[in-house]
């Protein structure tokens, strides 16, 4: 579903709008120039390389912590959902990262997370006491690598597509198993009538 | 007369006196009256058959009307002079003939005459009916004064005072020799009594005479003598004991007294007593004259305002002018009846001098921690310098990536293609050679979009590279010990701090009024002055985090005389008038993650360069000012 007609939603929370602007140039930026492959294999002949496509990403932007999560059951309750939060853990004055994500995790349990962090400012044992352990929050230390980034984003819609499908493929099989009881019920019923006539 | 002071025999006499009197009086008055009555009754009497003799005799006068025999009866009662007047009436009611006594003037029988008698002026005046055959032919009327019976009368008077006095002298007499008996007792007992209340002799009996109520009243009385007698004595023995207590307990103050002086006086800490209105001292001791160097002579000569400092009591001068710090405790006492106070000195000079280093050594540590550590201001770089290298991290990774990406082998395999084919003109007429040129006008582009591209985020690396720069300069302005004067401009003063504080600034949409249109040069330590700004601005943000209306810092800069004056308001929840002077003290702070030392290191450090900083505000919500006030020429130090 990596496509352009679904991209991911991915929500930036960070009260350092220069920040927005690293995140947003690594995984919006798109060097390849198609028209120019187009031309070199006229010239040289060879394969047309397959074209990467636009990015397969809609990122929006929050300052704090509140906004963020505001946004995020917004998305929700619109039933088109972020998949992937990077989220600052210092953000004076308001909620802090931490804050943040225990309440958007009330609201959104599937949304996975990226805490980004300068510095230090809680232990991995108070994160954990705080947070609960989960398997969708990773930890992004400042100044971060490109590659890192682009990896995470990712994997980690990869890892919430598949949840996501994952989940709704469990319905539509609940949904089938619970329509073929129906069924069988009524076949049950026809059998049970033809005996009696 | 008082009754109650006259003495009882005096009282008993009038009583016999009096109750004489009234016998004797009821029986004079009523003997004479009886008297009286009798002699009354008999003059009536008497005076009756005299008339009625006269009637008779006059009867044949009138018979006849001869005026003359009834005159002749009449005058036969001149021989008694008693007679005043007398009349005989006729039937008609005028007078027939009449007697008037010789001494009688002018009669006054009346008009008409009346019947019976009556008391007319003390005299009796009586009407007697002349009958004849029953039937009345006319009235005697005679008129009779009563002089027998006053003299009479006058002589019982006489007579009745005569006998009472007689009576009276006699029972005074016999009272005074009679009542003896009675009143003798009860006068000794007085006297008696008196004697003990004179001489509080309780050891005196009364003699006891009889076994009357008198002699019962004696006995209640030596009993109750002897019980005072037993009082007396026990009150005696108790004053005894008291008295031998009191020496006792005199004897023990004394000795008390004196281990107190040797106390005072062999004390190790100067000692001395003062008195509390002249303040001069009243005693010292040997402790005393040694530590201050003054003779004992000296001392007592001198006030307490001798020896101490007049500004700071707890500053004594010895006798060669040294100055002593002193800690000393104060009693009140009363020294030779006077309000005194005992005083004894402890000298802590050594003490405070030791106290001196320390705080002096505690004073650089705190400004070695300050200006090493910096904790809160530290962190804060910390975050920003994180924040930018990231930015800048990003920015390289991309040029690294666009570096990689730039099609050079595309023009290189372009320049080798057109150097092997390229001279052939028929090359162009196939389809490569038709290609070649728009690949070559794509490929120019392309290296001009990817150099553009490369530009601008080389230019944002370089100001980024330049921001974490100013950052790292400040902290280290922000951290360097100082110590250099020269001129500083206000206005870039205030521009350099606000370099420091600009990135949370923007972050918390604070907006930053500029009131000022003319700076001022003035010489000071420009380090320290930006510590002290930097602080102001972080104070003004941090009390401005929780303000929901517009978040505005004014700084405005004046020049008063020889002083530059720099004032910061903000529109943040303000200080109230407990705080505004407790902000500055050393470790006070109302910011939980505070420490307490930005405002009390800024006041410090304005005070160093010779100027000072203030605090004022409205209360809470209302906003703060901070004014940093320093001279135009800094100080020599």
């Amino acid at each position: 579903m990596n496509t352009v007609e679904n991209p991911f939603r991915i929500l930036l929370i960070d009260d350092n709008p220069a920040i927005h602007d690293d995140f947003r140039k690594i995984l919006l930026s798109d060097s390849s120039d198609d028209e120019l492959d187009n031309f070199e294999a006229q010239v040289f002949g060879g394969a047309i390389a397959e074209s990467s496509g636009p990015s397969p990403y809609i990122i929006e932007s929050a300052y704090q912590g509140m906004e963020g999560f505001e946004m995020a059951s917004r998305a929700k309750a619109e039933q088109n959902p972020y998949s992937l939060a990077f989220v600052d853990i210092r953000m004076p004055p308001g909620w802090d990262g931490v804050e943040t994500v225990r309440n958007i995790w009330k609201q959104c349990p599937e949304l996975q997370i990226v805490l980004c962090t300068a510095f230090s400012d809680y232990s991995w044992p108070q994160m954990h006491k705080i947070l609960g352990s989960s398997d969708s929050l990773f930890i992004l230390k400042k100044p971060f690598d490109n590659v890192a980034v682009l990896q995470l984003a990712s994997a980690l819609t990869r890892k919430w597509q598949m949840a996501t499908e994952l989940k709704n493929r469990m319905d539509m099989l609940e949904d089938r198993v619970e329509l073929l009881i129906k069924e069988l019920a009524l076949a049950r019923q026809e059998i049970a009538a033809l005996r009696k006539s | 007369m008082n009754h109650t002071k006259q003495t009882i025999q005096r009282k008993l006499t009038r009583v016999i006196l009096v109750v004489c009197t009234t016998c004797i009086l009821l029986v004079g008055v009523t003997f004479g009256m009886f008297h009286t009555q009798r002699m009354w009754n008999s003059m009536i009497g008497q005076t009756r058959s005299l008339c009625t003799m006269v009637a008779e005799n006059t009867k044949a006068a009138l018979e006849f009307e001869s005026p003359g025999d009834a005159r002749n009866t009449l005058n036969g009662l001149a021989a008694q002079d008693e007679f005043r007047e007398a009349a005989i009436y006729d039937k008609a009611g005028s007078v027939f003939a009449s007697y008037t006594r010789g001494d009688v003037k002018n009669p006054q029988w009346p008009a008409m005459p009346g019947d019976g008698h009556q008391l007319i002026d003390s005299d009796l005046v009586m009407f007697v009916p002349i009958l004849h055959d029953d039937a009345r032919v006319g009235t005697v009327y005679v008129r009779r004064e009563s002089k027998e019976i006053r003299e009479q009368l006058m002589l019982y008077l006489v007579l009745g005072t005569g006998v009472m006095s007689l009576a009276l002298a006699l029972a005074y007499f016999l009272a005074r020799k009679l009542q003896g008996p009675i009143t003798r007792p009860i006068l000794d007992l007085a006297r008696t009594a008196t004697a003990i209340a004179e001489t509080n002799d309780f050891s005196t009996r009364v003699m006891k005479r009889s076994d009357d109520e008198i002699g019962t009243l004696f006995e209640g009385f030596n009993t109750m003598l002897s019980e005072l007698q037993k009082r007396d004595c026990e009150l005696e023995q108790y004053r005894h004991e008291l008295e031998t207590r009191v020496e006792a307990r005199t004897n023990e103050l004394r000795i008390s007294e004196a281990r107190y002086r040797m106390l005072f006086e062999s004390n190790p800490l100067p000692m001395w007593v003062y008195d509390l209105e002249t303040r001069r001292f009243l005693a010292v001791n040997e402790s005393a004259v040694n530590h201050y160097g003054y003779s004992r002579q000296q001392f007592l000569s001198m006030t307490v305002a001798d020896a101490r400092s007049e500004e700071d009591a707890e500053t004594h001068y010895q006798c060669n002018g040294n100055a002593i710090f002193v800690e000393t405790l104060g009693h009140l006492l009363s020294f030779e009846n006077r309000p005194a106070r005992l005083v004894s000195v402890n000298d802590i000079t050594a003490r405070k001098k030791a106290e001196a280093a320390l705080k002096a050594a505690n004073d650089k540590l705190l400004d070695a921690s300050r200006r090493a550590g910096m904790a809160e201001v530290a962190t804060g770089v910390l975050h920003n310098v994180g924040n930018v290298l990231n930015s800048v991290n990003v920015a390289a990774t991309i040029i690294a990536e666009r570096t990689q990406g730039l099609r050079v082998e595309s023009l290189a395999r372009a320049a080798t293609l057109i150097s092997e084919k390229g001279c052939k003109p028929e090359f162009y007429n196939t389809d490569q050679g038709r290609a070649v040129p728009g690949f070559l006008k794509k490929l120019a582009d392309h290296f001009g979009a990817q150099r553009d591209f490369l530009n601008s985020e080389i230019q944002a690396l370089t100001r980024n590279v330049e921001h974490i720069k100013q950052i790292v300069a400040m902290q280290q302005s922000y951290a360097t010990t100082g110590g250099i004067l020269g001129p500083v401009d206000a206005r870039e003063l205030i521009a350099d701090s606000l370099k420091l504080v600009s990135a949370s600034f923007g972050r918390h949409n604070i907006e930053v009024v500029h009131d000022y249109e003319q700076s001022v040069t003035f010489q000071t330590d420009k380090h320290r002055v930006i510590q002290i700004l930097v602080n102001l601005f972080r104070n003004a943000a941090q009390a401005m985090r929780t303000v929901h209306h517009e978040k505005r810092i004014t700084i405005s800069i004046l020049r008063e005389d020889k002083r530059a004056r720099i004032c910061v308001s903000d529109t943040g929840s303000g200080i109230s008038q407990e705080h505004l002077t407790r902000i500055f003290n050393h470790g006070f702070t109302t910011k939980p993650d505070g420490h307490g030392f930005g405002l009390h290191s800024g006041a410090l450090a304005a005070k160093e360069l010779g100027g000072s900083l203030v605090a004022e505000s409205d209360g809470q919500g209302t906003g703060a000012r901070f004014i940093l006030e320093l001279p135009l020429k800094a100080p020599n130090t």
